[in-house]
């Protein structure tokens, strides 16, 4: 007879139980794979314990969905009319639902690439890594498993991938009630998705940067369906007034992280090699394909034999930017986007990268900027007396934090001394303003 | 159109909503890109999804955590009832002022949603909002089947309002055309 539970050990959380449907779903290909799949691409050439991988990662973000799933819908958590509308409407089938919910956050990930986001830009145009996840869950590979859970294929890709990635300049467009979007959102919300909670636990453990905790058992306690600050009758995830100070912590985790691991300018230098490694190694197209067959091929393993063969070997594809990665010759970083130049100029890393790419060679200079994608300040708290208001009145701390945004202009370690010696004289003058007039 | 180009028109988009009295929260400027992309043309290239309160994108949601990393916006809250209203700093003007021919490309444009827009609050706009995505999405609906799917994707939303919503979007639509064949 069957297990009917399973467990498995995890440094974030304990122990994550599984019964039998999700335990298949787990061994299935499309997951088994991400166990070759680093989370954080190549930071751990920076932080050498960061060789977590996204298996890890999804059976985390698994474990989460369910606590954050049973919090939400309990009925002593029920406070605001709109929770107890919309989960009353769904009575009848929560444990559907939770099962969804799990399925969901295990599988949100499926779709990465080798080196997860790194090589998102290998993508042919119009795709990325939630496509091809929406691909594989409603595909034929994974079909069997949603039939033994007895579980709908479109109601587990729209809760992993979320509304955002859908639309009429996506893939697909598909229209999400507001039950499934609160359900989404569990998982990838800007927020209070697990799927970030997740990953800032996970990777601040393994990283050894202690920047990345905050309390989530707390904050997990205390989150609710409520009703939108301006319109009362659309749900939105938010928290109790208690909880307030974890998500303060939330946010804090996240900028940190941010600054110190993700946007560490020296493992955005080796994204760089590899990424450029990666458009030589899978030539013609230089791209990667879509196809669940050959995305399933092919993990970290198979890029990382290729970069060590393609180092010791001139003639192979890939040569000089695998070579820079075996010999720790990465491009060095040269400027970083600053308040005082930006005060003078906002494009000022751009014309920096634009004049040293002239003077130095474009092949020689680097350019890498990350714009924030979200806005997750702003969610609804409910007061001890019962209203429901906007985050942004009770927090100074949530309203002061910026989102993090970043712009670096790296250089080939060969020119560094004459380009910083060039960047002395001539930085006022190239980041001096010019507008459309002067075009 | 460019990245700063692109939010050259969303920053003064928001100073033209600010002037007009709007709260000018993230919902109201949601709403105002909406219309100035799907009504009068202006070619933002948003990727637009219904969600919350109507007409959503990402892509603004995306640009407006941009300006405030580059402190072009401060979050200002207001009135604990509502969520914040979005503020431009100096920096905001710089950017503006670098891209003055795109301004004046779409400057009747950028009037007339701040003057039609400007005032109404997050529930005008998502009743009118929704009601010209759904006319938008399929042009051949009759009257009754907009206001319908409106009823059924918002069921907050009265039918009267939503038959309301409908002939107001045409009425505004039919203003918008001039100022969008204006600029061709």
């Amino acid at each position: 007879m069957a297990k009917p539970q399973h467990e498995i050990r995890d440094p974030i959380h304990g122990f994550i139980r599984l019964t039998t449907e999700e335990r298949k779903v787990l061994d299935s290909r499309p997951l088994q794979r991400l166990r070759y799949v680093h989370q954080l691409a190549m930071a751990y050439l920076v932080y050498p314990g960061a060789t977590h991988r996204r298996f890890e990662h999804s059976l985390g973000v698994m474990e989460l969905a369910g606590r954050v799933f049973d919090v939400v819908t309990n009925a002593d958590n029920l406070q605001s009319a709109i929770a107890r509308d919309i989960v009353g409407s769904h009575k009848s089938r929560l444990d559907y639902w939770r099962q969804v919910v799990r399925l969901a956050a295990l599988c949100h990930d499926i779709g990465h690439l080798p080196f997860s986001h790194a090589a998102e830009d290998l993508l042919p145009p119009g795709w990325k890594h939630e496509r091809i996840t929406d691909g594989l869950i409603t595909g034929s590979e994974m079909k069997s498993f949603w039939d033994d859970a007895k579980v709908q294929a479109e109601d587990v890709t729209k809760l992993a991938i979320g509304p955002k990635e859908f639309g009429p300049k996506k893939h697909r467009t598909v229209e999400f009630t507001p039950w499934e979007r609160i359900l989404s959102e569990i998982i990838v919300g800007d927020a209070f998705g697990v799927d970030r909670m997740d990953y800032l636990l996970r990777d601040s453990y393994h990283a050894g940067v202690a920047y990345g905790r905050f309390d989530h058992l707390r904050l997990i306690d205390t989150l609710r369906i409520l009703p939108h600050p301006e319109n009362e009758d659309e749900p939105l995830l938010g928290i109790e007034e208690g909880g307030i100070h974890a998500a303060e912590a939330l946010l804090m985790a996240r900028f940190f992280m941010y600054k110190q691991v993700y946007f560490h300018d020296v493992r955005r230098a080796y994204d760089y090699h590899l990424t450029e490694f990666l458009k030589q190694w899978l030539k013609p197209e230089g791209r990667f394909p879509t196809g669940p067959t050959e995305h399933l091929a092919r993990s970290d393993n198979e890029v990382l034999a290729a970069i060590t063969l393609a180092a010791s070997d001139r003639k192979l594809n890939g040569h000089i930017h695998a070579a820079r990665i075996v010999n720790r010759k990465h491009f060095r970083l040269i400027y970083e986007r600053n308040p005082i130049d930006r005060a003078v100029n906002v494009a000022s890393a751009k014309q920096i990268e634009s004049n040293l790419a002239g003077e130095f060679g474009a092949e020689n200079v680097h350019y890498f900027t990350y714009l924030p994608k979200s806005n997750s300040i702003d969610f609804p708290v409910l007061l001890a007396d019962g209203r429901a208001v906007s985050s942004v009145n009770l927090s100074e701390l949530l309203n002061r934090t910026p989102p993090v945004s970043v712009e670096f202009v790296f250089i080939a370690p060969e020119q560094e001394a004459k380009a910083k010696k060039h960047l002395a004289k001539h930085k006022d003058e190239i980041i001096k303003p010019c507008d459309e007039k002067s075009e | 159109m460019t990245a700063d180009q692109r939010r050259a028109i969303l920053l003064s988009l928001m100073s033209r909503l600010h002037e007009r009295g709007s709260w000018c929260g993230e919902t109201h400027v949601q709403k105002a890109a909406y219309f100035l992309q799907e009504m009068l043309d202006v070619p933002l290239d948003l990727n637009v999804i219904l969600y919350l309160h109507g007409p959503y994108s990402p892509d603004i949601s995306a640009e407006l955590s941009t300006l405030r990393a580059d402190q072009m916006l401060d979050v200002v809250p207001r009135d604990p009832r509502y969520g914040p209203t979005l503020a431009l700093t100096e920096t905001a003007k710089q950017l503006t002022e670098r891209n003055p021919k795109t301004i004046a490309k779409y400057d009747a444009a950028l009037s007339f949603v701040s003057e039609k827009f400007g005032k109404m609050n997050v529930k005008e706009l998502e009743r009118l909002s929704t009601a010209h995505l759904i006319m938008r999405r399929d042009p051949a609906l009759s009257d009754d089947e907009v206001v319908a799917e409106v009823v059924r994707i918002k069921p907050h939303i009265p039918e009267a309002a939503a038959r309301q919503a409908v002939r107001e979007v045409k009425e505004i639509r039919l203003l918008a055309t001039g100022v969008s064949e204006s600029r061709r």
